[in-house]
């Protein structure tokens, strides 16, 4: 099956990532499933920059470890990527810069000068990206016509020179491949019908959920893995009829979202896990003052600045715990970018219905890989304010924090003309005023918590993904050897995993959590009870959603994959662990 | 309106002849005057004493965390731009905990009235110097003498940027009403900053303390920025009261808001993504 891995590497500020998208959208016009990652290090010029897209006939959920298609623009692509390449890979060798330091025999090179081609085709030394995109796009059997639509689109915002000059450059590297290059091919790219489809990032999946939401104010300090949110909805917020604010710092981030939800505006706050550490106290505060809040936490490996520009998932515990006391808080990880697009819609709507924060947890894999999806299909998305009074209600008598069997209080919108009414940080009585007694202390607490439960009966039990051998008969769930367990975005790898294993004729169940709070305990306990060996991934290194199990079920899960070191998980290493354990 | 319909049904718990109950009454003075009505005002008050106001003054109102009340006003603001917006804020509050957020807010300009209670102390925690205690005063905390130079939250403002600058005195009520409707009325973001008599704990700016030194700004030319931030820079034996400083600028709705005659609050929830989806294939 045609199912590549292409990878581009090269010095930071040389347009890897511009490369990256104009190839993945030439591949997806083509007709193909794409899923991108990328690799950079905290820094805009100098570091080492690596853009990686794996390519099929069929829908994919991650990338894979080996690689198939490289072009190396400098020595360091070449030393660091060489080990990495699939027997039979291809290579484009940007001979202007590298030198053929000992690949894997059965590698076929092609050596282009690519700094010399743009050169004389008018260029700059940048432009050697698309040299290399027009020679890739030769050797792929794609359609140069497509690769052109993706400059044009790339670079729309470019001079129609400079356009033009990129498009010579890649036609200059067509050329070179189509008079050098030998018949060696590891995959195709030939063109072909398949349903419309779109590349999306998590950031962007969410950006899109926010604004179908009707989210009409983002707040966010600029911090990786959030800031391609800030772009996408910055720039267009006046034609989407949607405020971007940009705080001094994110507790004025969080608060200032906290003061537009108050007043009435569906909001959101965007940060990675430094900028929760600060947005801690006014967390605490919408629990206590029941506000609806959507909050992006885009994790990355710390502690404190860790690393920066890499992912992980460790800051589970956190977010289940930040802020002093208990309050209702609801934490969703989407596994996707649909579900980026879907639970965001979701977290909009259950803020409103239980007036209390939801955090959305994603990582930077998440946040900044780009998918091949079937266009989100916007007549399915729900709009439920739940217990919002309408303008004329409030003009009547109600209580802003009534005590009810559900623990939701009807909600009122500072600023209506009407009554008016008070947010307390305070404990407080079902009016608002301040109250210290004893007997309101435990009724008010106990109606916030109250929200919790009543939302624990109403969301979804989590999904299991199953995957049959490749032949043999049906077998029960009995007859599974190994259930899988992850959370968030390791969900894609994981599917990955099931598919090969299931080719290998070992067949798995998959449990994917993307509710942790409230947890959906009894689900989890049956699907547990129900295996017989469970294996546990996930990106940190104690084992925290393990632990959460543990805490909600009383099961422990005895095998774990964790890992660390800010590097994505493969499927593969998922594969040769449960061949370990069965 | 009478003045009774700000009031709330829950008893005041300052101490008998503390400075917020000459800030509370200029305050409900100031909304009458201008002919408001409890539901078109929206205060928003930091943590300490002068955040119990929350329960005494009836508008709109959320007492959020120590510090922050002005990015939620700010917030609110945008929401709700026909809200008379309110940041009800102590001197530890504003200058110590939310200093940052002041310099920006006066850089953006929300059209936001922040009322300053500088009472030079952390009261309601008992007694603690504040970032605007005078140098050389003793506190419990402080048996030599704070070390620091006090904090001149005019100056700041001044140089960050505010669009109307002002001080009052919470011992003359008039006055302060006064300038609180001129605060109010200003389309920009306005501090006022109020001398707050802490009878209970702090024994050195006292009524008569203040009452000595305060003299009113007369034939101030309040456009003049150089004239402005050297009149903030007066405090000791003569302290200056009054507007310091105004000038016309736009204000941050003005500029950030996709409409901005239209209260974004009221738009509608729904919107389309079809053409946003189109940028993807
Ligand atoms: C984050 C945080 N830190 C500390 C406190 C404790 N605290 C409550 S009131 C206060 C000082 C208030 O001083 P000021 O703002 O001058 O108000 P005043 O009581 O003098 O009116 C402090 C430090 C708090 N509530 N929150
Ligand atoms: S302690 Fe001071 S500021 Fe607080 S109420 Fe008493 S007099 Fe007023």
């Amino acid at each position: 099956m045609n199912d590549f891995i292409f990878k581009i590497a090269g010095e930071a500020g040389y347009g890897i990532a511009s490369a990256g998208l104009i190839f993945a959208r030439t591949a997806q016009r083509s007709g193909y499933f794409i899923f991108t990652s990328s690799e950079y290090p905290s820094l805009i010029r100098g570091g080492h920059n690596v853009f990686v897209a794996r390519i099929a006939e069929e829908a994919i959920h991650s990338p894979k470890s080996e690689v198939d298609f490289l072009i190396a623009l400098n020595q360091n692509a070449v030393d660091f990527h060489k080990k990495e390449l699939s027997p039979g890979a291809v290579v484009i060798l940007n001979s202007d810069k590298a030198v053929d330091s000992g690949f894997p025999s059965g590698v076929n090179i092609l050596s282009i000068p690519l700094i010399k081609l743009a050169q004389e085709n008018g260029g700059q030394d940048v432009m050697m990206n698309n040299v290399a995109l027009g020679a890739t796009v030769f050797l792929l059997e794609a359609d140069f016509k497509i690769l052109e639509s993706a400059i044009r689109d790339v670079f729309s915002s470019a001079k129609p020179e400079i356009i033009d000059l990129n498009i010579k450059a890649a036609r200059a590297g067509f050329d070179f491949a189509k008079h050098f290059a030998g018949s060696q091919t590891s995959g195709s790219l030939k063109a072909k019908k398949a349903a419309k489809k779109i590349l999306i990032s998590g950031n962007d999946a969410i950006c899109l959920g926010a604004v179908a939401a009707g989210c009409k104010f983002f707040a966010a300090y600029p911090m990786t893995p959030i800031n391609s949110m800030i772009s996408y909805l910055s720039a267009r917020a006046k034609k989407l009829g949607m405020v971007y604010f940009q705080p001094e710092d994110e507790i004025a981030g969080i608060n200032s979202a906290i003061g537009a939800s108050s007043a009435g505006l569906r909001s959101m706050v965007a940060t990675s896990g430094g900028g929760f550490s600060l947005m801690t106290e006014a967390f605490g505060l919408a629990g206590m003052a029941e506000v609806p809040l959507v909050i992006i936490e885009g994790q990355r490996p710390g502690p404190s600045t860790g690393l920066p520009t890499w992912s992980g998932q460790g800051d589970l515990r956190f977010v289940l715990h930040a802020s002093q006391d208990d309050f209702p808080r609801i934490i969703l990880a989407p596994g996707d970018q649909e579900e980026c697009f879907w639970l965001t819609i979701e977290a909009f709507n259950l803020a409103d219905i239980y007036q209390t924060p939801v955090i959305i947890l994603v990582d930077k894999f998440l946040c900044e890989s780009q998918k091949s999806v079937v266009a989100f299909d916007e007549s399915k998305v729900k709009i439920n304010q739940g217990s919002l009074l309408s303008k004329e209600d409030q003009k009547k008598d109600y209580l802003r924090y009534q005590i009810t069997e559900s623990g939701i209080s009807p909600r009122p919108v500072i600023g209506r003309p009407g009554q008016t009414f008070i947010f307390n940080s305070d404990e407080h009585d079902q009016a608002g005023f301040s109250e210290e007694s004893s007997d309101n202390r435990k009724a008010m607490m106990e109606k916030r918590m109250r929200k919790l439960e009543t939302c624990a009966r109403e969301i979804p039990a989590p999904r299991i993904y199953s995957e049959k051998k490749a032949e043999g008969p049906e077998h029960s769930v009995r007859g599974i050897e190994i259930s899988l367990v992850g959370w968030g975005s390791t969900k894609g790898v994981i599917l990955e995993a099931q598919k090969t294993l299931a080719d290998q004729g070992i067949e798995t169940r998959f449990l994917h959590l993307n509710y942790l709070n409230p947890f959906p305990a009894e689900a989890v306990g049956s699907f547990l009870q129900n295996s017989k060996q469970i294996l546990m991934i996930e990106q940190n290194i104690t084992g925290q959603a393990a632990g959460l199990i543990r805490e909600k079920t009383g099961i422990k899960i005895e095998n774990l994959l964790l890992s660390y070191d800010g590097r994505p998980i493969y499927p593969e290493e998922i594969v040769q662990k449960v061949k370990e354990i069965i | 309106m009478p003045r009774e319909e700000f009031n709330t049904p829950v008893k005041i718990t300052w101490c008998l002849g503390c400075g917020n109950f000459g800030i509370w009454v200029a305050l409900k003075n100031a909304f009458v005057e201008m002919g408001l009505r409890p539901d078109q005002i929206f205060s928003v008050y930091g943590i300490g004493c002068h955040g119990h106001m929350i329960n005494y003054l009836k508008t709109y109102g959320f007492e959020g965390v120590h510090g922050r009340a002005l990015p939620l006003a700010t917030g609110a603001k945008i929401a709700n731009k026909s809200l008379k917006t309110m940041a009800i804020v102590g001197d530890g509050d504003q200058l110590g905990e939310g200093g940052n957020h002041l310099i920006h807010a006066a850089r953006r300009n929300p059209d936001i009235t922040c009322v300053l209670h500088n009472n030079q102390l952390y009261s309601l925690t008992v007694g603690q110097p504040s970032p605007t205690s005078d140098k050389g005063v003793k506190t419990r905390l402080t048996p030599e003498g704070v070390f620091d130079q006090p904090f001149n939250p005019l100056a700041l403002a001044i140089a960050s940027g505010a669009s109307f600058v002002a001080r009052g005195f919470a011992g003359d009520v008039p006055q302060l009403t006064k300038i609180l409707v001129e605060a109010i009325n200003h389309q920009g973001f306005a501090l006022v900053d109020v001398l707050q008599p802490c009878v209970a704990l702090n024994h050195l700016n006292t009524y008569s303390w203040f009452r000595e030194r305060i003299y009113k700004l007369e034939n101030h030319d309040a456009k003049n920025k150089v004239l402005a931030f050297e009149k903030s820079l007066e405090w000791g034996d003569r302290i200056p009261v009054g507007i310091f400083y105004r000038e016309e600028r736009l204000t941050l709705e003005e500029q950030l808001l996709p409409d901005k005659d239209a209260i974004l609050a009221e738009q509608p929830l729904g919107l389309s993504i079809e053409k946003l989806l189109a940028e993807f294939r």
